[in-house]
């Protein structure tokens, strides 16, 4: 079993950090041009120089999406772009277009090129078309099985990268325009509007089967992907990667550190059926959506799919983010409701997480309060524990 | 500019004979979109068909191979390889090597339904095959201005429901199972979805290998034809999925007889037509878009 590589996104450079720190080895973010997510992106020239710097100084890598599939009209730049990302040393482009791919070899010959999902690669042999391009690493289609992806590892045609974690695409990816029709948002150019998760009615020959309660939707749950993580490092895949550059700092933290603690377990031996149930209830602490694992054990069926999105509970425990210290106390940037002897706890990338009891909590003005309830509000926690900035605060259990 | 048929109904082929059009014959076994064709002896019968009528016909595999059915699926290239069609559709570019390597010389035509929006990709897919199909989420003004860039290279869309989305999951016999209703819905032309807040029906077509939904409206270039034909296109794809042979056959000539009026093909036929994203420019942000 060799060395998996745990590839984690990330929306800004904090949350580079974040995943850097928290056991990425890798992260992929996207650019202010040619991304599909480049409307959010907080990534200027310097922002991702920053991030490749903070990456390379802990022996670390740093892939930069340029995965929109490109009208005519959205290509003015691009070679520039490429050669910018080439000079400050990027490790590597994540691309969904063949013209793309060989434009980064020809004039940024440094950065590997991986080829996106969007490009929908489901065997062996379409690997080996892509080979004669240059390419260096196949992201591969979702929608495959286990024992699919173990049969293509088995060919050794490239480095392979399989999703594990995160949001999906009900659609092959990349192969889908309900966007575009629905809100004049093209998909594959970063606008998608999610409209798959939309309330449709089903209609046979002019009559409406769907019932008033129950919304033809083609929602999916999230990918989750910790039972098979054992099986993808055995079969040989390189990389094992998160979805999510929109996911906030905390959800990257514990999405991240939970898989890092069970790949490095199964590396030692020391994974247990105990510890893969902490993980799981770890992983849930971050969830925004029910999750499944996708189509590595079987098609999914109608329980893969969010029919009643609002009846699918998931935690919400995360209290706020550490932004600064003094002895004894901590400041929470707050994002969720906290009152005076609730039950706390820290979490970091660098201790186990430690729970305290909240006693005294003082607002920006200095004044006590008995709950904290505004978002974005800083509040003085009294804390002895050892935290430090950028440390996440949440809620102990699912309370 | 040439004219290409999708059919899988003979009578089509029948009725459309004098017009000499070209035709493609979607394969059965490692495709989509093929709802009346499920088994080779069908496909073989039609395919022979169609030659007997004087077509000679193109082979459409429009599938996502998946490693374990490489083998299979070389094996079937084989086979059609044999059948002697003018020239092969596909979208998975495994296709093309097994063409490649099983001594296929005829016509390579790419064909992936989105994802082929720029010169530059369509100038590096065109070193490898002969003609690339453009992708449907196009507007009028960029379609002409690529076809113009690689004359008699390019074809697209030009009379049907355009596809919207594919999925490998069953979406309609998931949702059906989870209200509980049992319906057969496999290969059916008849189901639409409807948005709450939008008018449009949207047809959906689920099959074994996955599940196709479609524009809400017919795809019908009237005017723009004569554009498309003036900047070189090679040709234009009249498709009848979802379509009952008469509303086909009347759109059709609707479509090509240059007295009959946009609006009097609308009142001809009981489905809606439109132009796609031929006005419709789609890269709107949030803000921006509906």
């Amino acid at each position: 079993m060799t060395t998996i590589e745990l590839l984690a996104p990330a929306g800004d450079l904090e949350r580079a950090k974040v995943a850097l720190n928290f056991g990425a080895d890798a992260v992929y973010i996207g650019g202010k041009r040619f991304s599909l997510r480049y409307r959010a992106s907080n990534f200027e020239i310097q922002d991702i120089k920053d991030a490749v710097d903070y990456a390379h100084a802990k022996n670390k890598r740093v892939f930069v999406t340029v995965n929109m599939i490109p009208h005519q009209g959205d290509l003015n730049g691009l070679e520039d772009y490429l050669k910018e990302l080439n000079s400050i040393q990027v490790d590597a482009v994540i691309v969904a277009s063949i013209g793309i791919a060989k434009l980064s070899k020809k004039v940024a010959p440094e950065m590997e090129v991986h080829l996106s999902t969007q490009l929908s690669i489901t065997n062996s042999e379409t690997m080996n078309f892509y080979k004669r391009f240059g390419v260096d690493r196949i992201v591969l289609a979702r929608e495959l099985s286990m024992d699919t992806i173990n049969q293509i590892t088995d060919k050794n045609v490239l480095p392979i990268e399989v999703f594990i974690h995160g949001g999906m695409c009900v659609n092959y990816s990349g192969r889908c325009t309900l966007s575009n029709e629905m809100t004049l948002r093209d998909a594959n150019r970063g606008g998608c509007a999610q409209s798959c998760r939309w309330a449709y009615d089903l209609y046979q020959d002019g009559v409406k089967i769907s019932p008033e309660d129950t919304a033809f939707s083609m929602g999916s749950k999230d990918l989750m992907a910790m039972d098979q993580i054992d099986n993808m490092m055995k079969a040989g895949v390189y990389s094992l990667k998160v979805e999510g550059r929109m996911k906030s700092a905390y959800y990257i933290g514990v999405i991240i550190k939970a898989y890092r603690r069970w790949i490095d377990a199964i590396n030692t031996h020391t994974h247990s059926d105990e510890l893969y149930q902490e993980l799981l209830i770890e992983l849930k602490q971050a969830e925004s959506r029910p999750t499944f694992n996708g189509f590595l054990t079987s098609l999914p069926n109608s329980t893969g799919h969010l029919y009643h999105p609002k009846a699918e509970g998931v935690v919400q425990n995360f209290v706020g983010t550490v932004i600064d210290t003094k002895p004894g106390y901590i400041l929470v940037e707050m994002r969720n409701l906290v009152s005076i002897g609730q039950e706390l706890e820290c979490f970091s990338y660098h201790s186990v997480p430690e729970s305290f009891k909240v006693e005294e909590m003082m607002d920006e003005e200095n004044l006590s309060i008995e709950v904290a309830n505004k978002p974005m509000s800083k509040i003085w926690m009294k804390c002895e524990l050892d935290v430090r900035v950028n440390d996440f605060i949440r809620k102990k259990g699912s309370q | 500019m040439r004219t290409i048929l999708h059919t899988e109904n003979l009578n089509v082929l029948k009725r459309l004979l004098d017009k000499q059009w070209e035709c493609v014959i979607t394969e059965p076994l490692f495709s989509y979109r093929h709802p009346s064709m499920q088994t080779v002896e069908q496909f073989t019968d039609f395919y022979q068909q169609a030659l007997n009528l004087g077509y000679h016909p193109y082979i459409q595999i429009n599938g996502y191979i998946e490693e374990s059915q490489l083998i299979a699926c070389e094996n079937w290239v084989k086979a059609l390889i044999q059948f002697n069609p003018k020239g092969f559709y596909f979208n998975d570019f495994c296709i093309y090597n097994q063409l490649k390597r099983n001594g296929y010389t005829g016509e390579l035509i790419y064909s992936p339904e989105t994802i082929l929006t720029n010169a530059m990709d369509i100038e590096a897919i065109l070193e490898l095959v002969n003609r690339v199909v453009l992708s449907k989420e196009l507007m009028l003004e960029e379609i002409t201005q690529l076809v113009s860039l690689f004359p008699n290279k390019v074809e697209v869309l030009g009379l049907g429901y355009a596809l919207m989305s594919f999925s490998k999951r069953p979406l309609v016999r998931n949702y059906l199972d989870e209200i509980g209703t049992t319906l057969d819905v496999l290969n059916k032309q008849n189901l639409v979805i409807k948005e709450a807040k939008r008018d449009q029906l949207f047809p959906i077509l689920e099959e074994v290998q996955g599940t196709s939904i479609f524009l809400g409206s017919v795809l019908f270039p009237k005017h723009e034809k004569l554009i498309l034909a003036d900047a070189n296109c090679y040709g234009l794809h009249f498709d009848d999925c979802m379509l009952d042979e008469e509303t086909f056959i009347q759109l059709t000539h609707d479509l090509m007889d240059d007295t009959v009026t946009l609006i009097e093909a609308q009142t001809n036929s009981n489905v809606k037509l439109g132009q796609a994203y031929y006005y419709r420019k789609t890269n709107m942000s949030k803000e921006e878009g509906k």
